[in-house]
This record gives structure tokens, C-alpha cells and sequence, in this order.
């Protein structure tokens, strides 16, 4: 029998299978569409609580104001401060307690304390406080102004050496770098990480279904008596994971680029009075434009790496006698491969070279480091392209290779 | 046809089955007869090309088990004895899915699946999904699996295990259907009624190899028995019988302790 003729059917077959499978399809999905949107709520509820309160004002009571006169005037001048009298001091959720010879401290020329006292621990009780010591640190700057011009000196004396701090660019590199350190760190780090862990995370419950599945419900027997072809039987298997897999991977890539484009067009949106939502869009497209680069070099290098994990995962599977053994090995890879990935990241130096992407499973992870410290070369790219297909047919190979043992496919049957 | 020759399987230091060798012909019910343990499976598995044999062979309508899996496959229809289903496809979409794997589509694979559903008495839960299916409702859908390619030759492992009484009936006439439309049929059962009522020649295996075969008659005449029963623990020894069953115990408490 035709091998692309067994592959349609098993894949039709398990497609539909997870299609109707609620409680796979939710553990899929779910993830990418239900925190995101928690986040999304959570944020706004606190967004909205925050800038309610801080149009109003975040009430606060000054004990002993009358020792700082003109850092009490700066905190009602404050818009996002309100002060309140003795009488409503109870209302107050931060208190700036001024001691009894505060302005005799300061016109000592010493460092006069002061204590900041919060109601409770709560966010918007923790914005208050923020805008409260944004206030108190710039009135202690002026001070600090006012004290070194007395002596005839500057900011500048206190400060004899200033750091910066740059990353060497490769020319022809590929992808678009974040301006920020922040961005820079959650590419290098973090996402090399997350990629592998969802990549796995998306298609493993479907590997181990239609896997070691097939032993634990008994159905693996009326598969082996037909004359269909192994190969067949795994790449239609394989083919829905990959398909699960990536529109997991999909899904958090967007939200991620989406965020990014958001990130980015934040100072614009809020410079703008008023937008109309084709503006929006405009100005949205425009920030997210630049990261299209990355996430196109970012699917080139995970899709290759993607089929040989879950060729891998699929091969033990199909080993597994059941469940708990399958189950085992999981574990381990849930646990070993976040700590793979990190000592790659951190042991592996900046500028390899371009034979370094082509290493099974540590060349992507180098690579997709890489690709976000703006260091990854076309050539590497393709190097890491080209190695990375081998390795997906490879995976594939030893996929079937174990669904078509005999010792592998008869462990665990009844 | 199904030649079974010198047929033997090792399984590291444990040797299964061992040398052994049957005919079962066309239109004829051949039994399999043994305790659990005594290689039974094994043997009907590596007739059905999912376990390798370690030496000798057998053949199937003229076609080696070994070299010519795929023709076999074809000619073969096997009865698992603990075979499951997919919970979330009816019984018309398994009866499809192997029918396609067997390369069958089209309006004939329809019309013999809805000719399957009927002889089968499978009307009722023709398309409702597996999941929750009674253990009687899944041997009925395995097998038609089994009978979908229409295969001559067809291997049934504890046909009626866990049925009930209209069930077991059920079964046991499609059985003697299969014998009267010419195919060759092996039944591996613990039912010595079961074997007597259905069975034209059995085949009494014990640990891997096979101690006698004959008609029941033959063989109730051979040991002087009352009936078959009586027989085949002459045959294979009380004591032996004994020994085996404690052995499943044992093995069936490490078992569920594991789990």
C-alpha cells in the first residue's frame, strides 16, 4: 500500500480524533489564549483602579508638615497626591511622618530622616507610596543641588566615572535588535527556553496519545495486522502533533509580537490626543513591522526543530510499555531540557562559529540565541536551516524505525 | 489455509513457543487449546505477522508468514483478545479507518461495512462514539475490523471472553457462518463446551508446544474421557493446570501491586 495513501488516512484519522478530544484540545489551547487574557484583565482592572485613584488623587497625611513647608507644597502640587487634613488623616493610605526637628536636621547641613508609611501592601497602595517618593527624591535632588552650588561644585564632582554600556554588532546579521536590554534579555534568555518548553509542551500529550496510547487502549494490534506502511502510520501521526505543536507556537508568538508592537508604539499612542482605530492599526503595523523579520528567521529555524523533538518524543513513546513509562521519560525531558538550554546559552561564547548551528538541538537554541543578540549570520542561519531538516528527517527515521520493531511495539501488549 | 510449521519463539532466555506445527483448512474450525501461559497468543500472533517467529514458519494460502507479510495481512482477519477502540470514533469510522488501511474504499467498503454493522448486530451503536462502550459492544466492533477486508482466513483469540449470554450466542453463530462460507478458521478459547459445539480438529499447546491434536472425539476416545474437558486435563496434567493457575495469581497480584 502507497505510503502517501496510509499517511492520509492515519492523519485524517488522528486529526479528527483530537478535533473531538475536549479535554486535549483544552490543555493545547488553552494555555496560550486563557493567560495571556487573565493578564489582559488583570492588568486592566489595575490599570483602571491606578488611574482612577491618581486622577483623584492618592490620599495622603503629612505629619508635622509644618517642618517642610516646601516639600509639603510640592506633594499638593502633585496631581497624582492628594493631601488630606488632620481631620480626614484616616483616609489617608500613605503617611510621610515628618519628625519634630526635621528642618533643624536640614539646616544643619546633615541628612534628615523621614518615614514613609503604608496603609497595607496593596498595588494601588504601592503606586501611592511610588509617586509619594518620587516627590521626596526629587526635592532631596534640589537640595543636594542647592548644598553643592554653596560649595561651588556640581553633579558632575560626585560622579568622576560614568559607564556605559554597548553590544558589538555583527554586520550581517539576521533579524531587527530590540533598542532595549530588557528586550534583548527575554530573546537571548528567555525565549530560547520558552520555545523548546512549548514546543514539547504543545505536543506532548498528542505523542503520547497516539503512541503509547495505542498500546494502553489495546488498539496498536489492528494497526500492525494491516498491510499499512510504518512510515505511513508515523508521519500521519507525526504530522498532526507538528500541526498542534506549531499552532501552539504560533499562538504565543503573536501574542509576543503583538506585545512587542504594543511595547513599541506606546510612546505614540500616548503622545497622540485623539486616534481613530485605522491610525491605531497604522501606527501598531508599523512597530510590528520591524519584528516580522525575527519571527520569520525564528519559524525557518523551529520548524526543522520542532519535527525532530517530536520524532525523538514519538520514537520513546512508541517504546514506552505504557503510560507511566512514557510518563517517566517526560519528566525528564520537562526537567532536563530547560536546564539544556540554559547551560547552552550561558557556556556556549557569543560569535560561533557557523558549524556550532548545525549541533543537534544545542545549534537551534545557540541559534535562536543568536538571532536576538543580532550576532546570528545569514550563513548561520542556513547552516542551522539545512542541519536542522537532516535532523527532522532523522528524527522521523527513528520514529517509524521503532513503530516498525517488533521489540519495541510488543512491549507492554497483553 | 494455514500451514504452521516447526513454528518457534524465544523471548531472550524464555522460549514461548516451540517446533510447533498444524494445518487448518478451508470451511474448517481449527481449536487452540491450552492453560494461559502455554503460548496460544504468541503463536496466533506470529501468524498474524505482528510477532517474528525465531525459527521455522507458516504459511497462508500459499504465502510465507516471513517474506510475504503484506499478502498475509491481506488474507487474515484476527480477533485480539484484549483489543480496545479509539473513544472518540464511531463504529463505522473504525470499521472505515481499517478498511482503508487494508487499501478498500468507496461505495464497496461502505456497502460491506453497513453489511458488517448488520450481520454483526451493530445497528444500534453504528455511530455512536466508543467511549462507553460495553466490553460486548467492543469485541463486536473488533470484529468487524477483523472481517472488514474480508479475509478467507480468519483467527479469533477468546471470541466470547466477557460476553454475555446473547452475545456469546451472537458470536458463536457468526462462527459456524464463517465455517459454512468456506473459510479457514482458528478459535483459541477456554470454553471446552465452546470447542466441542464449534471445533472440527483441536490442537492441545502446553508450555510452547503441542501435546496432542485430533477431533474432540478423537481425542475423548483416545483418553477414555467423559467429554473434552476431561481430556485435555489428562492431556496437560492436573498438577500442571494447578501450578499454572497459581502462577497467573502471583503474576496477576505483582501486577496490580506495580500499578
Amino acid at each position: 500500500m502507497r505510503l502517501r495513501t496510509v499517511y492520509r488516512i492515519v492523519f485524517r484519522k488522528e486529526f479528527r480524533e483530537l478535533l473531538r478530544d475536549r479535554r486535549s484540545l483544552f490543555w493545547l489551547f488553552a494555555p496560550p489564549i486563557v493567560l495571556p487574557s487573565l493578564a489582559i484583565c488583570a492588568g486592566l482592572f489595575i490599570g483602571t483602579q491606578v488611574i482612577r485613584i491618581a486622577n483623584e488623587g492618592f490620599p495622603i497625611f503629612i505629619e508635622n508638615s509644618d517642618q517642610a513647608p516646601e516639600l509639603v507644597e510640592r506633594l499638593k502640587k502633585e496631581d497624582a497626591i492628594k493631601v488630606l487634613d488632620e481631620n480626614s488623616a484616616d483616609e489617608a493610605i500613605v503617611i510621610v511622618a515628618l519628625p519634630a526637628d526635621f528642618k533643624s536636621q536640614l539646616d544643619g547641613n546633615g541628612t534628615a530622616n523621614l518615614e514613609v508609611i503604608t496603609k497595607d501592601n496593596s498595588i494601588i497602595t504601592f503606586f501611592g507610596r511610588s509617586a509619594v517618593r518620587g516627590v521626596i527624591e526629587d526635592y532631596s535632588d534640589d537640595l543636594l543641588d542647592e548644598r553643592l552650588a554653596s560649595q561651588g561644585l556640581d553633579r558632575d564632582w560626585l560622579e568622576p566615572i560614568q559607564i556605559g554600556e554597548a553590544t558589538q554588532r555583527t554586520e550581517a546579521s539576521v533579524g531587527t535588535s530590540a533598542d532595549e536590554d530588557g528586550n534583548s534579555i527575554f530573546g537571548t534568555i528567555f525565549l530560547p527556553l520558552a520555545v523548546t518548553s512549548w514546543l514539547l509542551g504543545g505536543g506532548m500529550g498528542l505523542i503520547l496519545d497516539t503512541t503509547v496510547g495505542e498500546k494502553e487502549r489495546q488498539t496498536v494490534e489492528n494497526l500492525l495486522v494491516t498491510p499499512a506502511s510504518r512510515v505511513g502510520i508515523v508521519m500521519g501521526k507525526m504530522t498532526v502533533v507538528f500541526i498542534a505543536s506549531m499552532a501552539v507556537m504560533s499562538m504565543w508568538l503573536t501574542e509576543g509580537l503583538l506585545l512587542s508592537a504594543f511595547s513599541d508604539a506606546s510612546p505614540q499612542f500616548s503622545n497622540a490626543d485623539s486616534l481613530t482605530t485605522g491610525e491605531a492599526i497604522k501606527i501598531l503595523a508599523e512597530s510590528g513591522s520591524g519584528a516580522l523579520g525575527l519571527l520569520a528567521a525564528l519559524v525557518v529555524m523551529i520548524i526543522p526543530f520542532t519535527v525532530m523533538l517530536n520524532g525523538l518524543v514519538m520514537a520513546w513513546c512508541a517504546y514506552a510499555a505504557n503510560y507511566r513509562e512514557a510518563n517517566l521519560f517526560m519528566a525528564l525531558v520537562q526537567l532536563g531540557l530547560p536546564a539544556t538550554v540554559l547551560l547552552t546559552i550561558f557556556s556556549m561564547p557569543a560569535n560561533v562559529a557557523d558549524v556550532v548551528y548545525a549541533i543537534p538541538l544545542f545549534g537551534t537554541i545557540v541559534a535562536i540565541r543568536d538571532l536576538f543578540s543580532e550576532s546570528l549570520s545569514t550563513g548561520g542561519l542556513v547552516v542551522n536551516f539545512i542541519s536542522g531538516l537532516i535532523y527532522a528527517a532523522g528524527g522521523i527515521g527513528v520514529a517509524a524505525w521503532m513503530f516498525g520493531r517488533e521489540w519495541s511495539l510488543t512491549r507492554g501488549l497483553q | 489455509m494455514i500451514e504452521a510449521q516447526q513454528l518457534a519463539k524465544q523471548f531472550k532466555k524464555f522460549q514461548a513457543v516451540k517446533n510447533v506445527t498444524f494445518q487448518a483448512h478451508e470451511g474448517e474450525v481449527f481449536g487452540l487449546l491450552g492453560p494461559n501461559g502455554a503460548g496460544k497468543t504468541t503463536t496466533l500472533r506470529m501468524l498474524s505477522t505482528v510477532v517474528e517467529p525465531s525459527d521455522g514458519t507458516a504459511v497462508i494460502d500459499g504465502f510465507d508468514i516471513r517474506h510475504q507479510k503484506d499478502k498475509v495481512r491481506s488474507r487474515l482477519g484476527i480477533l485480539v483478545e484484549s483489543a480496545g477502540l479509539y473513544a472518540h470514533s464511531t463504529t463505522r469510522e473504525h470499521l472505515r479507518y481499517i478498511g482503508n488501511l487494508h487499501g478498500l474504499d468507496g461505495a464497496g467498503l461502505e456497502s460491506h461495512i453497513d453489511y458488517l454493522i448488520g450481520a454483526l448486530e451493530m445497528r444500534d451503536f453504528a455511530d455512536r462514539r466508543a467511549k462507553g462502550f460495553s466490553r460486548g459492544m467492543v469485541r463486536k466492533v473488533v470484529m468487524g475490523m477483523a472481517l472488514i477486508h474480508n479475509p478467507p482466513n480468519v483467527i479469533l483469540d477468546e471470541p466470547t471472553q466477557g460476553l454475555d449470554v446473547v452475545s456469546t450466542r451472537a458470536v458463536r453463530e457468526i462462527i459456524l457462518k464463517f465455517k459454512s462460507e468456506g473459510r479457514c478458521v482458528i478459535l483459541s478459547t477456554h470454553h471446552m463446551d465452546e470447542v466441542e459445539r464449534l471445533c472440527d480438529r483441536v490442537a492441545i499447546i502446553h508450555r510452547g508446544e503441542i501435546l496432542e491434536s485430533g477431533t474432540p472425539a478423537e481425542l475423548t476416545e483416545k483418553y477414555q474421557a467423559a467429554d473434552l474437558e476431561t481430556a485435555f486435563v489428562q492431556i496437560v496434567g492436573a498438577e500442571a493446570l494447578l501450578q499454572e493457575a497459581e502462577r497467573e495469581a502471583t503474576d496477576k497480584k505483582r501486577k496490580h501491586k506495580s500499578e
